[in-house]
């Protein structure tokens, strides 16, 4: 819904494919209050998880039209922004306008679709989002695939395009990991999927693991990267939490896959039964759990130290971390080179881009090299 | 992934296993469109595949050799089935209304649950039996009932009730790989429910409860389609800020006794929803499976809804008043919590 002049409106946003309502569980602001862009105004959550709604321009919070505790459709205004210049009629008639208009979003009509692409004998599933500038791609962790992404990406396409990518073994693509032999091979995969999709030059932004196959490509093929944010990066070092690795391999059912999962966020309350479910019918595709126990032996074939793993490493790199993160230990700046920017989120696990979407959106749009 | 339907997700589960195995085999009435070995040169006709359609397009890809048309003649066909599946095949026998299952109790009791046992585990039978269950379609008193309860009291038999379209795909697989005999009964009103099934093959495992919905007041033990039908009470129920957690076994044999006391001793209460009738029923089996290990965390007595004690009415009016509809489910939840024992 477009704003009207110097109208805002605030919506219930969309995130992922499958979400067609959020729950308003809490205003961050009073009607009235003044507001600066990136200020959080409502919390919504979904069955999948909960996040927050932040001002998308500044001015004043003129009306809160959603009520905490219930459930809106996607698009359904909830609140209006405006400076104090714009007159109480004028928002009255936006919000009848709106009232008049205004058509929940359906499933089918909305939200970018995933594409399946065929790369060296791999069917990789990816989702574009966005267009033109130098392209961000997204890559994932051990056992995630491109939905991590879900906040991260539509805030990061506004300026750019936006490609999230599922590896072999994950997700959408296909489990079969033939011809694929250590994280090197999966770099050399990704390259490929660079090539098909001719995208010379792009941001990597990547996540756990997928740190850890983005440092490889920055080692051997940096001139491709205009730049690396890393988010609780293996590969630089710090070796991974093996209780959780082996948990997350052995867990069968949904008790034993939310105690494993739990380690992965700040607030344990975070992880939803939805969440829990969607990682165990990951598992339960044929050929994941095989795939999975492959990136486990790759993983632990990472051994370089922190020194080695940026030796020869052109491109511009910054570092993203929560300080609760309990399967990778922050770095502190003094364990890295000075030339490598650090973030250390506060109340932030394992997974900053899903716990602290927004922080992580600002760090890289305010970086010199990916902004 | 897609979203699909009920039927198309049973479709998928079938065509994905028979292409990964060449051992697996259908066997049914009107199951390849009619087509006999003369005719299977002809070209297919996509919109058949069985009465719901559920089989469409499988005998233009696998042939006559690998989906039999089989005579109307029950016993005979599930007779053959549990043969071919000691011999090593893995047959999935459509037998249509799972109220026809009556004419095949011998083969079914006696063979296929009887034989690993008698023989020491020297043979196996990885057997399927699919079947429609289920009211609500005015398919009168023969074509309507839900046997689920019939064959839970035999050891030796699996039995499986999917209530969505994800379950579905997932629980036939596993039964198709399974090497016991499985009784897959598909409830007849859910063909055309729809909602995302991933494209690849995938196991949902026996024994695994599905927990629907997380509450901390009561919980509501449903199945089939009466996990839908208790959907519907629990969300009238949060309104009433009542938290419903709504458990759906899935499979019946085996039956996920510790996902059930595990959701009682959370919540003190309740209710137990089947379609089926109530004496002798699954129902009365997990009553009074809480009852003996789960006494001591009861607040309130075990809510029980089912059908009436009499066959399924033709009537349409009388149909709709037979099956337990979600007010029912709702004022059941209104008594036990209403009720406090201690």
């Amino acid at each position: 819904m477009p704003g009207k002049g110097n109208i805002h409106p605030v919506v219930v946003p969309k995130w992922g494919m499958a979400m067609e309502r959020g729950l308003l569980s809490a205003w961050h602001v009073d009607e009235g209050a003044p507001l600066s862009v990136g200020d959080e105004l409502v919390d919504i959550e979904t069955e999948k998880i909960a996040n927050s709604v932040e001002a998308t321009h500044s001015g004043i919070l003129r009306r809160r039209i959603g009520t905490v505790g219930e459930a809106y459709p996607c698009g359904a205004l909830i609140g209006v922004i405006a400076e104090a210049t714009v007159a109480e009629e004028e928002i009255t008639a936006f919000v009848a306008e709106h009232a008049a208009t205004s058509r929940p979003v359906s499933v089918e009509a909305s939200g970018p679709t995933p594409q399946m692409i065929d790369v060296n004998g791999h069917s990789l599933r990816y989702l574009t989002q966005g267009a033109g500038g130098v392209p961000v791609l997204l890559i994932h962790g051990l056992a995630g695939d491109l939905n991590n992404w879900l906040f991260v990406q539509p805030a990061l396409s506004g300026r750019r395009v936006c490609y999230a990518v599922d590896l072999p073994g994950h997700g959408g693509s296909s489990k079969d990991l033939s011809g694929i032999h250590n994280l090197v091979d999966v770099g050399d995969l990704l390259l490929a999927f660079l090539d098909r999709l001719a995208l010379d030059r792009v941001h990597l932004v990547a996540h756990s693991m997928g740190a850890a196959v983005a440092l490889d490509l920055a080692r051997r093929r940096g001139h491709r990267l205009a730049s690396l944010t890393l988010l609780s990066p293996a590969g630089l070092g710090v070796s991974s939490n093996s209780e959780f690795i082996a948990g997350l391999m052995a867990a069968g059912n949904r008790r034993e896959m939310a105690a494993v999962l739990k380690m992965l966020l700040a607030d344990e309350v975070q992880v939803s039964r939805d969440l829990v479910n969607d990682m165990l019918k990951y598992k339960r595709l044929d050929g994941a759990e095989a795939a999975l126990r492959k990136f486990c032996e790759f993983l632990s074939q990472e051994n370089r130290s922190t020194a080695q793993a940026l030796a020869g490493v052109a491109t511009p790199v910054q570092v993203i971390w929560g300080a609760q993160d309990r399967i990778l230990r922050p770095l502190t700046a003094a364990e890295l080179p000075s030339n490598v920017r650090l973030t250390v989120l506060e109340s932030t696990g394992h997974m900053p881009h899903l716990e602290k979407s927004s922080r992580v959106v600002e760090a890289i749009e305010n970086w010199g090299p990916s902004g | 992934m897609a979203i699909k339907s009920y039927r198309q997700a049973l479709n998928e589960a079938l065509r994905h296993e028979m292409r990964r195995d060449p051992m697996v085999i259908l066997a049914g009435v009107d199951i390849g469109d009619g087509y006999t070995s003369a005719a299977a040169d002809a070209p297919g006709d996509a919109e058949g595949g069985g009465v719901l359609g559920v089989t469409a397009g499988l005998i233009q890809e696998f042939g006559v050799a690998r989906v039999i048309e089989t005579p109307i003649s029950e016993s005979a066909m599930i007779g053959m089935c549990v043969g071919a599946a000691c011999t090593g095949l893995r047959p999935v026998a459509d037998l249509m209304f799972a109220d026809f299952l009556g004419v095949c109790f011998d083969q079914i009791f006696n063979q296929a649950a009887k034989l690993r046992y008698m023989f020491g585990g020297k043979a196996k039978v990885p057997l399927v039996i699919r079947a429609m269950v289920g009211a609500g379609q005015n398919a009168a008193a023969q074509h309507s009932q839900m046997l689920h309860s019939l064959f839970t009291h035999i050891p030796g038999l699996k039995v499986v009730l999917p209530s969505s379209p994800y379950d579905a795909k997932g629980l036939l697989i596993t039964a198709i790989r399974d090497d016991d005999p499985v009784i897959f009964l598909e409830h007849k009103v859910l063909y055309d429910v729809q909602e995302e099934v991933p494209d690849e093959s995938y196991r949902v495992p026996f024994g695994e409860a599905n927990i629907v919905t997380d509450g901390d007041d009561v919980t509501v033990v449903a199945f089939s389609m009466m996990v839908r039908t208790a959907l519907a009470a629990s969300k009238v129920l949060e309104k009433e800020g009542i938290g419903v957690e709504l458990i759906d076994p899935r499979t019946t044999s085996p039956l996920d006794e510790d996902g059930i006391l595990e959701s009682v001793a959370k919540t003190g209460r309740v209710v137990i929803v089947d379609e089926g009738n109530p004496r002798c029923g699954v129902g009365a089996d997990v009553a009074a499976l809480i009852a003996s290990r789960a006494f001591h965390s009861l607040k309130a007595p075990i809510g029980l809804v089912t059908a009436p004690h009499t066959p399924v009415p033709f009537s349409p009016p009388l149909e709709k008043a037979y099956l337990p509809s979600a007010e029912r489910v709702a004022d059941a939840v209104r008594r036990v919590m209403s009720s406090n024992a201690r």
